[in-house]
């Protein structure tokens, strides 16, 4: 009996045993290393990958931001940190600090750091018959593609990678120009030590390319490259921004520069775009059709789609990478996209080169009519009160400013929309993209 | 060579035997002799052999026309059918001439299968050589003659003895025949023991007949070499035992040999450690023929192991040899003679006793098992973490001081941490030797209790040496050490201490009875604090027990109760301060997960246990099994979110229960023996069983860490030390999975973390409080970092006095750092680590300067001025002056020394718990009843 018991006993604790039920496995998810650049979204850090300061040619590096801020912009030289310069801006303001009076090094990419968010900078250079600028990214992302570009007779092109961090990276560049795929030895795996940049001339390794977008793709570390183009005396910057599905583009046109768009597909399957173009009377849907090859790109003229001042948004069956480019007679402006709307929109530079004129471009491409109220900063914050404009649905607006001594815009509105800014000399002309607030 | 006639007159045979002689060829030049002697026996033999010996004694054969043939086959073959015995003759012996007729009266007097003759040395004929011997029970021969001991028939008696040596043998035909004759691999003294036991295995009687006498000249034993010898015995070993007597003797065996040949090493057998090899190989080489010698027995196999150990002496020969070999060397002989002899003659009694060559096999696998502790200190993985250089350091933090784990807080010390602490004070602080002393000593102390608690159940001596090897190597220990649960492995090596504590029987003398008392707490107190949970072990152990086995007494029960109970008081402070629901849920706990052969051989032993067993057996089974399968449904609470302390608690359980069914199923066995068929193959299956859990011990050996892990943040985290400034080594993040960081951990959003100092972590440390407003401010600055908010994290750690980042395994916080401008990685270390460009150390006075970190307090210059940020978590208590700084402090210094103040209750819980423990070891100590022993 007693035997039968602890049997019994012996048991029930074994099936107890047996149904015990382990514990959940942790997994531990890795976050997608970035393989490709997001959207550029008002951050607490900007990496402008070109700026130049020499005899003929200054940049303001210029900074837009909500609050109070302490800004620090770093600037890595050779593997160590070169020159640091710390400022506090009040919020909401802006501040475009020419870069001579940091450093005068020529060529000199800076790390902008602000004690808080949102906050965004951009740069715009300027010299004898040249202007260029653009946004500084807030991402170092692992893949990063530029279209645009071109290396036909008198047309330099350079790649920048600039390399803010400590340890050195490796990147590999991948060139398609209009005959396909360049393998290029001398592209591949590129060292940039850390706290330094190199400037790749594109023009050298592949010259006489009508069109040439690249593909930078970081193997160890992170970078963030920039391509500056030359026509003439006038020269063009521009990043990635990222990838997307539908690019509004609230500038086009500046002048008498002849517009494109240049679209890079790095996926695998060809992908097919429509164009719809924006004027201030309204939409034209699917104005323009194409189709961008498997890893591939395209470039397509948007001149002559409308009279007066319009806007185009691109729509396609895939993520793609597009850029404007305007070109004219020694003259070369270009920007990316808009990959998505905002509501809030910061412009750091609009306004703060005071030879030039500067215009204010906001795209509406939603269904409803939208008000939106810009503001002007400089360094000791609001200019004037803020001003107006309404935005119909479907349309596109250009607002000059007049005022000097413009450092940004910040723009807002109760709806979606798109904006970016421009400013043209006799000579020259400078295109760059709106910096969305995140919400 | 003449003999000289020393016959005596001999009775004749009763009934006539017919003789077949057989004379075994070494050495052709005594055949002459050999042949001589065999043709003036009184007692004729009706056919001689000649055996071997080649061309030469083919010749000598022929000559006097006897036949020859040339191995034992041939002799087996010829052998004629009228012939009743075979009387195996060396052809280095000459037997007197009645020593046959001798030798037949006296094997038919006893009904003998086997008889041997006494032998003289031929050289000295007066002189003993072998009158039959003993063995030990690894086969090694004991004679038990004194050297050069002279024949004055003091051995003259008919005898049973374990073998008889070859020389003259007799040996009946139809058993020499099924046996298959000698072994014509082994030696001559082997083959001699060899066909004894086989013999007696047969069923057979082996005798020695000292009125038979031969005269040996020895010449075989000296061509043959000793290790053929050594190796020839182990042969006949492997061929004559059971299974069950093979799973124990040849590992003891390889063990004795080993330590044998080292020593004799030193002790003018240089080739020693040679010849052992060259025997393991010979075995190794001829291990078919064994096994076929093994099947051939089996066929005619009447008699079990019990039988042959009968004639066998106790102890290992080799071992007593050594023994008085080594006090022949360093004693002289006169003081031999005096009151040392004494002395000697009772060290040699405790030499030959079974126990001492289970210490001393004990020792020998903790020296091998442990190697890797022995020589290198405590593998730093889990909560196997090395002791700091100062156990008073920890003392002090542990009695109300602050709690320097992480960003430290004032919450007390795990109890072990305390135990730890106060056993490195005790060794001078010496923190090596703590290490091995708690680890290697644990399993050491564990071996020792089991064995103790199962004499305490009147288990036999295999049973509580089994089971002391499956408390070791069983599935539960090897899974909580393999965890790294260092202080889990220790507990399991104090569990069967605090059982037995409160089993044995209740003394008689109040004063022993408060004795009793005070030890069984300090046992059980012991265990608690490495397992606090496991306070309850003991009295659950005596309720089971009470409950399932017969005779239990339910005062054990009551006696049970007030031991926990002061058992408990030792486990403050830190019982004072956690919670049940901490208790029970907090820490990372293991699910015990055994293997399929562990789970197959406990399942056996104990289901062939309550089979076949005796209301004694049924009730170890039933005490041990529900130990063993209780704790383990402990130990798999992982998935109900139990946490550690109730998990291991389960582990110790399970591992003591084990061995108890463990030590049952082979007590069961060695009882059972020669009961009714069905119990023995019970006790049979329930030992296999047994001995397949207990056989998990070998799994310890190749490590040489007792199974903990290999080490993982020991030389890993060197660097840091390495590259300290003037103040000292600066704190280390440490970030990976929650199992691959050192001690416990927090939780971050897709990875773990943990602060460590910078010399490294350490087990006062493993454990880490609740979080702290610098904890939630750290988490925080990781979220950004991890979410790519943070430019600058260097910066942002430095307040925290982190200098250095390692992460252990991929996760999303290193991907993060991949952007960031403050940190550079360090080349060619174990581990991706990071170190801060920024400067932050953990305390820094007002001018910048940095104070030094002595565990727990903060050095400085003794003329500093001004309040001095310590990067701790906050506590006013850390001086008079003092402010806080964020989630950090801010104190102005005194004497160059910034010193926590205290937490009082957890001083005087502390303090008061050293009280008790000091009382109850007074009381332990005047109570004791060394009779109790």
């Amino acid at each position: 009996m007693r035997r039968a018991l602890v049997a019994v006993l012996i048991g029930v604790l074994a099936v107890a045993v047996w149904l015990a039920p382990a514990p959940e496995p942790v997994t531990v998810e890795l976050p997608v290393t970035t393989a490709t650049a997001g959207p550029v979204v008002a951050s607490n850090f900007s990496n402008c990958a070109w700026a130049i300061a020499d005899d003929t040619r200054e940049t303001l590096m210029s900074i837009v931001t909500l609050s109070d801020v302490e800004v620090q912009l770093t600037f890595p030289v050779a593997g160590e940190i070169r020159e640091t310069y710390p400022e506090s801006l009040p919020g909401p303001g802006a501040s475009a600090i020419p870069l001579s009076t940091i450093l005068s090094l020529g060529v000199s990419p800076a790390v902008v750091e602000f004690s808080d968010s949102p906050a965004a900078a951009g740069v715009i250079a300027e010299g004898e018959g040249s202007l260029a600028g653009d946004l500084c990214p807030s991402s170092a992302s692992k893949v990063w593609v530029l279209p645009g570009g071109t290396t036909v007779q008198d047309r330099p092109l350079d790649l920048q990678l600039f390399n803010p961090f400590p340890e050195d990276a490796l990147v590999t560049v991948e060139a398609i120009s209009e005959e396909g795929f360049e393998p290029v030895p001398d592209l591949e795996r590129v060292s940039i030590p850390g706290r330094s940049w190199r400037t790749l001339a594109l023009g050298d390794v592949l010259p006489f390319r009508q069109r040439l977008s690249v593909t930078v793709r970081t193997e160890q570390g992170r970078i963030i490259p920039a391509m500056v183009q030359t026509n003439g005396t006038d020269q063009a910057i521009w990043t990635d921004v990222g990838r997307s599905e539908v690019w509004e583009f609230p500038l086009v046109a500046v002048g008498e520069l002849q517009p494109f768009l240049a679209i890079a597909n790095a996926g695998p399957l060809e992908v097919t775009y429509t164009l719809d173009v924006f004027t201030a009377d309204g939409p034209v849907e699917s104005a323009v059709e194409g189709l961008v090859p498997a890893e591939g790109h395209d470039r397509i003229s948007v001149a002559g789609l409308a009279d007066g001042a319009y806007a185009v948004r691109l729509r396609a069956d895939g993520p793609v990478s597009a850029v404007v480019v305007g070109e004219g007679e020694g003259q070369v402006a270009a920007t990316s996209g808009a990959p998505l709307t905002a509501r809030q929109w910061m412009l750091p530079g609009a306004g703060a080169n005071s030879s030039a004129q500067s215009s204010l471009w906001f795209l509406n491409t939603g269904a409803d009519s939208i008000t939106v109220t810009y503001q002007l900063l400089d360094a000791g914050g609001t200019v004037d009160l803020p001003s107006k404009v309404a935005l119909p649905a479907g349309t596109v607006r250009r607002v000059p400013l007049d005022q000097i001594g413009v450092s940004g815009v910040i723009a807002e509105s109760t709806g979606l929309f798109s904006a970016a800014w421009s400013a043209e000399t006799e000579l020259a002309t400078a295109y760059a993209s709106g910096i969305p607030v995140g919400e | 060579m003449s003999i000289p006639d020393q016959s005596k007159a001999t009775v004749a045979p009763a009934t006539s035997a017919v003789i077949a002689a057989a004379v075994m060829v070494r050495n052709e030049s005594q055949l002459e002799a050999a042949l001589d002697a065999l043709a003036r026996q009184s007692y004729e033999t009706a056919y001689t052999t000649v055996v071997g010996g080649g061309e030469p004694a083919q010749k000598v054969a022929r000559r006097r026309a006897i036949s020859w043939v040339s191995d034992m086959q041939g002799l087996i073959a010829g052998l004629p059918a009228a012939a009743t015995h075979v009387w195996l003759v060396h052809d280095d012996a000459s037997p007197r001439k009645d020593a046959l007729a001798a030798l037949v009266e006296g094997a038919q007097r006893v009904e003998a299968s086997v008889a041997g003759s006494k032998l003289l040395r031929t050289d000295h004929p007066g002189m003993l050589e072998s009158v039959g011997a003993a063995t030990d029970v690894f086969l090694v021969p004991y004679s038990g003659l004194d050297s050069e001991e002279m024949d004055q028939e003091q051995y003259d008696v008919v005898r049973d003895v374990a073998f008889v040596f070859g020389a003259s043998t007799l040996i009946r035909k139809d058993l020499f025949k099924g046996l298959g004759g000698t072994d014509p691999l082994l030696a001559p003294q082997a083959a001699g023991i060899d066909l004894s036991y086989r013999a007696r295995a047969a069923g057979g009687r082996v005798v020695v007949v000292p009125s038979s006498e031969v005269l040996h000249a020895s010449l075989c034993s000296e061509k043959t070499p000793l290790w053929r010898e050594e190796a020839g015995r182990f042969r006949a070993l492997l061929k004559v035992y059971s299974p069950v007597t093979l799973g124990w003797t040849v590992p003891l065996s390889a063990v004795i040999g080993l330590l044998y040949s080292f020593a004799m090493t030193f002790l003018g057998r240089k080739r020693a450690l040679v010849d052992l090899v060259l025997g393991w190989g010979w075995n190794l080489y001829h291990l078919p023929s064994t096994l076929a010698g093994r099947r051939r027995l089996h066929r005619s196999r009447m008699a079990g192991d019990e039988e042959l150990f009968r004639y066998q002496v106790r102890g290992s020969a080799l071992i007593r040899e050594l023994s008085d070999r080594f006090s022949s060397k360093v004693l002289l002989e006169d003081q031999l003679a005096g009151r040392l002899s004494g002395i000697i003659e009772r060290r040699r009694a405790f030499w030959h006793e079974p126990g001492f060559y289970a210490v001393l096999t004990a020792l020998v696998f903790l020296l091998i098992a442990g190697r890797e502790i022995v020589a290198d200190g405590l593998p730093a993985a889990g909560l196997a973490l090395p002791l700091p250089d100062s156990a008073w350091a920890t003392l002090r933090s542990y009695a109300g001081g602050w709690n320097t784990s992480g960003l430290g807080s004032p919450a007390p010390l795990h109890p072990s941490i305390g135990a730890t602490a106060l056993v490195q004070l005790l060794l001078v602080s010496h923190a090596n030797l703590a290490e091995i002393l708690l680890s290697v000593g644990a399993v050491g102390v564990g071996l020792v209790g089991t064995v103790r608690l199962l004499r305490r159940m009147e288990m036999g001596p295999l049973a509580r040496y089994a089971a002391a090897l499956a408390l070791a190597g069983g599935p539960a220990t090897r899974a909580l050490a393999g965890s790294g649960d260092w202080p889990g492995m220790i507990a399991i090596g104090l569990a069967p201490w605090a059982v037995e504590s409160v089993v044995a029987p209740w003394p008689v003398v109040l004063r022993e009875k408060i004795g009793y008392l005070a030890r069984a707490a300090l046992a059980t107190g012991a265990l608690a604090a490495f397992a606090p949970v496991a306070v309850l072990l003991p009295l659950a152990a005596v309720i089971v027990r009470v409950l399932v086995a017969e005779g239990a007494p339910w005062s054990a029960v009551a006696r049970a109760v007030p031991v926990t109970i002061l058992a408990v008081s030792l486990l403050f402070p830190w019982l004072y301060r956690i919670s049940v629901d901490q208790l029970l849920s907090h820490g990372e706990s293991l699910y015990f997960n055994p293997s399929l052969w562990a789970i197959a051989g406990f399942a056996v032993a104990t289901v062939f246990g309550l089979m076949a067993g005796d209301r004694r057996t049924v009730g170890f089974i039933g005490w041990g099994g529900t130990l063993a399968v209780g704790g383990s449904w402990l130990a798999r609470t992982a998935g109900l979110g139990v946490g550690r302390e109730p998990t291991v608690a389960g582990y110790v359980a399970a591992a003591v229960g084990t061995a108890i069914v463990v030590g049952a199923a082979i007590d069961l066995s060695a009882r059972f023996s020669d009961a009714r068929l069905w119990r023995v193959i019970g006790g049979r299956g329930a030992a296999l069983g047994g001995l397949i859990v207990a056989a998990g011990v070998v799994l310890l050996l190749p490590s040489g860490r007792l199974g903990l892990p290999e080490d993982r943040f020991g030389s890993q985290l060197e660097f840091a030390a390495a590259r300290s400034l003037d103040h000292g080594a600066d704190r280390i993040l440490m970030v990976g999975a929650a199992g691959e960081l050192p001690g416990e951990s927090r939780a971050g959003t897709g990875f773990s973390y943990r602060v460590v100092s910078g010399t490294g972590p350490i087990f006062p440390e493993a454990w880490l409080g609740a979080p702290r407003q610098g904890d939630v401010a750290l988490e925080e600055v990781l979220e950004r970092i991890g979410a790519g908010l943070e430019l600058r994290p260097g910066q942002s750690l430095a307040s925290f006095g982190i200098r250095w980042i390692v992460f252990t395994g991929p996760n999303p916080l290193e991907v993060a750092l991949e952007s960031q401008l403050d940190l550079r990685q360090l080349p060619g270390l174990d581990y991706t680590t990071f170190e801060s460009e920024v400067f932050g150390a953990r305390a820094v006075g007002a001018d910048g300067i940095p104070w030094t970190w002595e565990r727990p307090d903060y050095v400085g210059a003794g003329t500093a001025l001004g309040p001095v940020y310590v990067a701790e978590n906050q506590d006013r208590r850390w001086g008079e002056d003092w402010m806080a700084s964020g989630w950090a402090n801010e104190v102005v210094p005194s004497n160059g020394r910034i010193t926590f103040g205290g937490d009082e209750p957890n001083r005087n819980w502390a303090l008061a718990a050293a009280g008790v423990l000091a009382v109850l070891a007074a009381l332990g100590i005047v109570g004791f009843d060394r009779k109790a022993l």
